[in-house]
C-alpha cells in the first residue's frame, strides 16, 4: 500500500516536472510579452501585500481597484504622518498599478517635501532643535528617495515629460542643483506633449545660473514655435522675457528678434 | 469491467449532463453568477473611486477582476462539491457498478463542470461587454473628439480574455479533481486546491528568484516550486486589454497551448488517482 502510494507520488511528480518543461517552452514567447505588462512584484512586495490583506484582490485581477484602495490608505497614513507606512504604501500602490501618474508624482512629493518636515519635527520634539547640517542631510536623503521613485516611474513611462519636470523640481528646490534641474527641464520641454511651462522654467534656470546668452537663444527658439492663439503657451510672456534679455545685452534694435505674427 | 465494454463518449455526455443539472440547481452557481454580473454592472458606481486610469479602463479592469475572482471560486468549489456529492451519497458506487469506466466518470464530471464554467464566463463576459459598450456609447456622445478613430475598447480582445479565463478555470477544476481523487473530504479538497491555485499564481516569483537565493535548500525549494507548479499568471492578459491595446495573437496562442497542456495533464492525473481509489 505504502509502496503503491510512493510510486504514485513519484509518477505524479515526474509528470508535473515533464509538463513544467514542456509548458515553459510552449508559453515562453507569451510569458515574455505578458511579464512586461505585469506589476513588477518581488517576494518582499508580496509580503507587504499579504500584510495589507490585498493579496486576494491582486491575484483576483482587481489591479486598478486594489491600487486605489492602497492609495486611499496611503493618504490616511500621510495625514497621520506615519512615515514608514506611507513609504511602504507608496511603493505598494506604484507596484500594484504602475499606470496612473498620480501615484508616482504625488508619492514623490510626499517623500521629498513632507517627510523631511516630519523627520525634523520628530527629532526636534525629542530634544533640542536639530543642527542645520543634520536637517540638510535629512532633506537630501528624502530628495534622493523621491528621485529614485520617479526614476522607477520613468521605466514604466519613458515618454512622460511630467516625470522629468518633477525630478527637476526636486533637484532645484531640495538639492539646490540648478544645473541638473535646467538640463531636465530642457529634456522635458523637447519631448512631445510637454507642457509649455517646461521651456519657460528652463530659461529661468539658465538665468539663475548666469547663462543669460543661452537663455536668450533658447527663448527665441521656443517663441518661434509657440502657437499665438493658445493662452497656455503664453507667447507674450516669452517675448517679454526675450526683450528683457535683449535690453540687458543692449542688442541694437535692428538685430533684435522679430517675431512672426 | 468486461473487456468487451468500450470507452464511450456517450456515457461521458450523460454524466456531464447530470453534473450540469446538479450544478445549476445548487445555490452557489446562481449566487456567484449574480454577484459577479452585479459587480460588473455596478462598476460604473465606483467611477469616483478611480484616481488614475480612464473610466473605460477602470471598468474593464474591474470587470476582469470580477470574472477572474468569482470564476476561480466557482471552479474549485463546484468541482469539489459535485465530485464529493457522488461519493458521499453513494451514487458513485451505483454508477460504477454499471458498465462505466472510472475514467468516464472523472471525464463526465469534468465536462459538466466545464460547461457550468462556460455558462459563467459567457454571462459575465457578456455583461462586461454590454456595460462597456453602453458606457462607451454615452461617452462618445459627450466627448466625440476623444473617439475620432472609433471605439477605444477592443471588444474582440475582451471576448478572447473570457475564452482564456474559461481555459484557466477548466484547468483549475481539473486540478481540484486531482486533489478530490485522493482526498477524503470536500473541505480538504477545497482548501488544498485554493492553496495550490495561490501557489500557481505566485509561481513566477519562484521561477525568477531561485537563482538569486543564497542557501542551497531555499534554492532547491524554489526550483522545485517553479518546476512542479504551473504558472497561472500566463492567463493574466487583462492588463494589456484594460490599457486599450488588443490582445497579442502570440500571447493568445501561447497561453491557450499552455492551458491546454495543463488541462490534459491534470485530467490524466485525476483519472490515474481515481482508478486507484477505494470507494
Amino acid at each position: 500500500m505504502i509502496r503503491s502510494g510512493t510510486s504514485s507520488a513519484l509518477l505524479i511528480l515526474l509528470v508535473l516536472l515533464a509538463a513544467g518543461r514542456i509548458g515553459a517552452r510552449l508559453g515562453a514567447g507569451a510569458w515574455e510579452i505578458l511579464r512586461r505588462d505585469m506589476p513588477v512584484l518581488t517576494a518582499s512586495d508580496v509580503e507587504v501585500a499579504a500584510g495589507e490583506g490585498i493579496m486576494v484582490g491582486l491575484l483576483g485581477g482587481f489591479r486598478a481597484v486594489t491600487a486605489d484602495f492602497v492609495w486611499v490608505r496611503t493618504n490616511a497614513t500621510w495625514e497621520e504622518r506615519d512615515l514608514p507606512a506611507t513609504q511602504t504604501l507608496i511603493k505598494l500602490a506604484t507596484t500594484v498599478d504602475s499606470r496612473p501618474l498620480v501615484f508616482w508624482i504625488n508619492g514623490s512629493r510626499m517623500i521629498a517635501y513632507d517627510m523631511p518636515v516630519w523627520r525634523i519635527d520628530a527629532a526636534s520634539a525629542a530634544g533640542a532643535g536639530l543642527p542645520a547640517v543634520v536637517q540638510g542631510r535629512i532633506v537630501a536623503e528624502q530628495a534622493h528617495a523621491a528621485i529614485a521613485l520617479l526614476e522607477r516611474a520613468r521605466i514604466h513611462h519613458p515618454d512622460e515629460p511630467l516625470l522629468l519636470i518633477e525630478i527637476g523640481n526636486i533637484r532645484a528646490r531640495k538639492l539646490g542643483d540648478l544645473a541638473g534641474a535646467a538640463a531636465l527641464y530642457r529634456e522635458a520641454a523637447l519631448m512631445p506633449g510637454a507642457p509649455y511651462y517646461a521651456a519657460r522654467i528652463h530659461a529661468e534656470m539658465l538665468k539663475q545660473l548666469g547663462r543669460h546668452h543661452e537663455a536668450l537663444e533658447w527663448l527665441v527658439a521656443v517663441h518661434r514655435d509657440l502657437p499665438r492663439d493658445d493662452p497656455m503657451a503664453m507667447a507674450e510672456v516669452v517675448l517679454e522675457r526675450i526683450r528683457e534679455l535683449e535690453e540687458r545685452f543692449e542688442v541694437p534694435a535692428s538685430q533684435r528678434y522679430l517675431p512672426t505674427p | 469491467m468486461s473487456a468487451s465494454v468500450r470507452f464511450s463518449p456517450a456515457r461521458i455526455a450523460v454524466i456531464a449532463e447530470l453534473t450540469v443539472l446538479e450544478a445549476v440547481r445548487q445555490r452557489l452557481f446562481g449566487a456567484l453568477l449574480v454577484l459577479a454580473a452585479g459587480m460588473i454592472a455596478g462598476a460604473q458606481l465606483l467611477r469616483e473611486f478611480n484616481f488614475g486610469s480612464s473610466e473605460l479602463k477602470f471598468i474593464t479592469d474591474f470587470g476582469f477582476g470580477a470574472v477572474t475572482l468569482f470564476g476561480t471560486i466557482l471552479a474549485v468549489v463546484t468541482a469539489a462539491q459535485l465530485f464529493f456529492a457522488e461519493i458521499e451519497n453513494r451514487t458513485a458506487l451505483t454508477l460504477l457498478a454499471k458498465p462505466v469506466f472510472r475514467a468516464e466518470f472523472v471525464l463526465g464530471k469534468f465536462a459538466g463542470v466545464a460547461v457550468v464554467l462556460a455558462l459563467f464566463v459567457v454571462v459575465t463576459t457578456g455583461a462586461l461587454v454590454t456595460v462597456l459598450w453602453m458606457r462607451e456609447g454615452a461617452l462618445m456622445e459627450v466627448a466625440p473628439e476623444a473617439f475620432e478613430r472609433g471605439r477605444l475598447v477592443h471588444y474582440g480582445s475582451v471576448v478572447a480574455f473570457g475564452a482564456l479565463q474559461w481555459l484557466k478555470f477548466a484547468a483549475i477544476a481539473a486540478l481540484t479533481l486531482v486533489v478530490a481523487s485522493f482526498a477524503n473530504t470536500n473541505l480538504y479538497s477545497v482548501v488544498i486546491s485554493f492553496l495550490i491555485v495561490l501557489i500557481c499564481h505566485l509561481q513566477y516569483l519562484a521561477q525568477e528568484s531561485w537563482q538569486k537565493l543564497g542557501s542551497g535548500l531555499a534554492r532547491g525549494a524554489a526550483l522545485l516550486l517553479a518546476s512542479v507548479f504551473p504558472n497561472f499568471q500566463m492567463f493574466s492578459v487583462g492588463d494589456r486589454i484594460a490599457a486599450g491595446q488588443p490582445i497579442d495573437p502570440a500571447v493568445l496562442g501561447g497561453s491557450a497551448a499552455y492551458g491546454g497542456l495543463y488541462l490534459a495533464v491534470f485530467l490524466a492525473l485525476a483519472i490515474h488517482l481515481f482508478r486507484r481509489r477505494e470507494i
